[in-house]
């Protein structure tokens, strides 16, 4: 990151500064809003995003038998339950003491979990993002939007319909519903796939596979349109994070860590991901219900990262499916040996990805073991568990400690969202500098700070949950609107006032 | 594989108290309709609420019958049928049955033959599990209302 772009964290002089808010952020999961505090000359001083809502899991999952886990936290969230679902259920396997689930299992979750990531990237790139990058930033806000798409590119939209209904096919066939379904248990599954399930699932696959191939190619296509501006828009140089499989390959649903630095070099490379706490510390803003996790070996300063479809695209060595590890190439070939840092490119990341979970499920589909009948393993309990997990939006981690009796003691949630925290800032910062600063606002220059933030596919309902450190501001004003008093609780409990 | 010819969605959110009446609804009906000669010529889904993806689910229908729960509704079912209209609905979160029909037309150039919406009065949608005494006693005379609506249609057709 830049001075410069730190430089707009706080302003040195706020009271005296014109204060702009888009509230909510629109087309994003969850509850946000950005600030812009500008001075006399319309210049930037102060840009931040602000998380509205409060979660707190961490909290109120502690004294709760730790079995109810998996049901419990994909409440987080009505856009990724199975990963919150997923994720909490690899940490009560460690819990059980299992590492190892029947081959029956590892598929049902791995494929239930290539369900969800594709609804979810389809959902995001042509329900949110598509009007942006279709119509332009200034398109009319009536307009900009999926209808919009629906009334103007109604192939587009079919794609986005279609693929976000077979991965919640996928998922509905699984886990039984939609949304908050059920089907990991401890050490397993408690159910496989009939062989005429996925004889069901199976008959669409074509038609998915085109859908997928031609939406991939519409990202590829809207990035290249402008490759200047893609490539500086929002962008902001950051490590990168993700789990990789044992030989390199991209991998969503287990792994070791590896981070790579802004140069492509390896900062860590296949951690167990028990040890992440080695590596990512988590820093507390006392504006901000979002945490700021940052690389230990880096620094709180420099420890920036990013997570999701642009990190696990930069970092795997290749893709174990065909089409998508082409795209792959032709994509890395941008920037390698150093990852590709532009934010607008995370789309069309998210697009190989969705194409790679297609061509992935039509593989898995074909196996008869997820029809098998051995869906449980057993081990001698623990009491702690980490479960990582790549989730739509990027690396999701869950650590339980429990008693003796089984309830929970502590919880960690390090949601994928929250590591991209100061990156969008830093890139909301960005577009603030180079679009914004000393020009009249209009709407279409404020949808540029939303575009840069939905590139990042935010999930801010999900990534909320700094409970007990949560810094308190409280003001006294009056008739007029002037602060009278100020009382501040920070983030260390101390308590400041002033008059 | 054809889809069944009628689709019947029952939408709410049965947390919220009456709202999950018309999944209850549809719920009965799959279960009155097993073993019987309705059984392949009707699918029911439900939903929490009404979402632009939902418009595949219509594709290749004959026939298709939204069941929701409803404030206004006075007699024990209310019956009216729906045509395509992009209204104040359309939004990408929450769509009503027309809004819903309007966003197959448009990206899958086809609609069902005709459409219904099957309404129960509700009068209590705090949190909370359950339904109020007056949705409840009239949970049986909306099974009937839409067992007759799918019995009709099939006969049409058959």
């Amino acid at each position: 990151m830049t001075e410069e772009l730190d430089a707009l964290e706080t302003a040195a002089n706020p009271d005296t500064l014109k204060r702009v808010v888009i509230e909510p952020v629109t087309r994003v999961e969850g509850h946000g809003k950005v600030t812009l505090l500008l001075d006399d000359e319309d210049r930037v001083r102060q840009a931040r995003l602000h998380i509205v809502e409060f979660r707190g899991f961490e909290k109120f999952v502690q004294g709760r038998p730790y079995w109810e886990l998996p049901v419990m936290v994909q409440r987080l969230c009505g856009i990724c339950p199975v990963s919150h679902h997923l994720a909490a259920s690899k940490a009560i396997d460690r819990i059980n003491g299992v590492t190892d689930l029947p081959p029956t299992a590892d598929k049902i979750r791995r494929l239930l979990h290539f369900g969800q990531v594709l609804q979810s990237h389809a959902l995001h790139f042509f329900h949110l993002s598509s009007p942006d990058l279709v119509f332009g930033y200034d398109d009319a806000v009536s307009h900009r939007n999926i209808f919009g798409i629906l009334d103007d590119h109604p192939d587009i939209a079919r794609r986005g319909i279609m693929l976000r209904q077979f991965g919640q096919q996928v998922i509905e066939a699984i886990a039984g519903k939609r949304i908050h379904g059920n089907v990991a248990v401890p050490g397993g599954v408690n159910k496989a796939l009939t062989a005429a399930e996925r004889a069901a699932l199976g008959e669409p696959m074509k038609e998915v596979l085109e859908h997928a191939k031609e939406a991939l190619e519409l990202a590829r296509r809207l990035f290249l349109a402008d490759v200047d501006h893609s490539s500086r828009f929002a962008r902001v140089d950051t490590a990168m994070l993700s789990l990789v499989r044992n030989d390199g390959a991209l991998e969503l649903y287990d792994g070791g860590l590896r981070a790579r630095s802004i140069d492509g070099g390896a900062i860590f490379d296949h951690v167990p991901v028990e040890a992440y706490g080695e590596h990512i510390r988590e820093q507390v803003k006392p504006w901000s219900y979002m945490k700021f996790p940052y690389i230990t070996d880096l620094g709180r300063d420099a420890g920036a990262y990013r997570v999701g479809p642009l990190a696990r695209v930069n970092n795997c060595d290749f893709i174990d499916t065909p089409l998508a590890e082409a795209a792959r190439v032709e994509f890395r070939a941008f920037a390698e040996p150093a990852p590709v840092q532009s934010t607008l490119a995370f789309h069309w990341a998210r697009m190989i990805e969705l194409l790679h979970c297609a061509e992935a499920i039509e593989r898995l589909l074909a196996d008869d073991d997820l029809s098998g009948g051995e869906l449980r393993s057993d081990g001698e309990m623990t009491h702690e568990g980490v479960g990582v997990i790549e989730a739509p939006r990027g690396t999701l981690f869950h650590h339980f400690l429990v008693d003796d009796q089984g309830l929970v003691r502590r919880a960690n949630l390090i949601v994928s969202t929250t590591s991209n925290n100061r990156a969008m800032n830093d890139s909301i910062r960005r577009v603030a500098l180079d679009e914004l600063d000393g020009r009249t606002l209009t709407e279409g220059l404020l949808n540029r700070i939303e575009v840069a933030i939905r590139a990042y596919d935010p999930c801010l309902s999900c990534a909320t949950h700094a409970l007990g450190k949560m810094p308190l501001a409280l003001e006294l004003v009056d008739h007029d609107g002037d602060t009278i008093a100020t009382l501040r609780r920070d983030v260390d409990g101390g308590v400041r006032r002033s008059v | 594989m054809k889809p069944a010819p009628i689709l019947v969605i029952g939408y709410g959110n049965p947390d919220r108290g009456d709202d999950g009446a018309g999944i209850e609804v549809v719920n009965r009906l799959a279960r009155s309709i097993e073993g019987t000669a309705l059984e392949p010529n009707v699918e029911t889904r439900t939903a929490v609420q009404l979402m632009i993806e939902h418009a595949a689910w219509l594709n290749g229908r004959v026939c298709a019958v939204f069941v929701d729960c409803a404030e206004n509704v006075d007699s024990p079912c209310r019956v009216s049928e729906v045509e395509a209209v992009r209204d104040r609905s359309y939004t990408s979160h929450q769509l009503s049955p027309p809004a819903l029909l309007e966003v197959q037309q448009r990206a899958f150039a086809q609609q069902p033959g005709r459409s219904w919406l099957v309404e129960i009065p509700g009068r209590e949608f705090a949190l909370a599990a359950g339904f109020s005494p007056t949705t409840r006693q009239c949970l049986p005379s909306c099974l009937d209302a839409l067992t007759r609506l799918v019995t009709r249609t099939v006969s049409a057709f058959a």
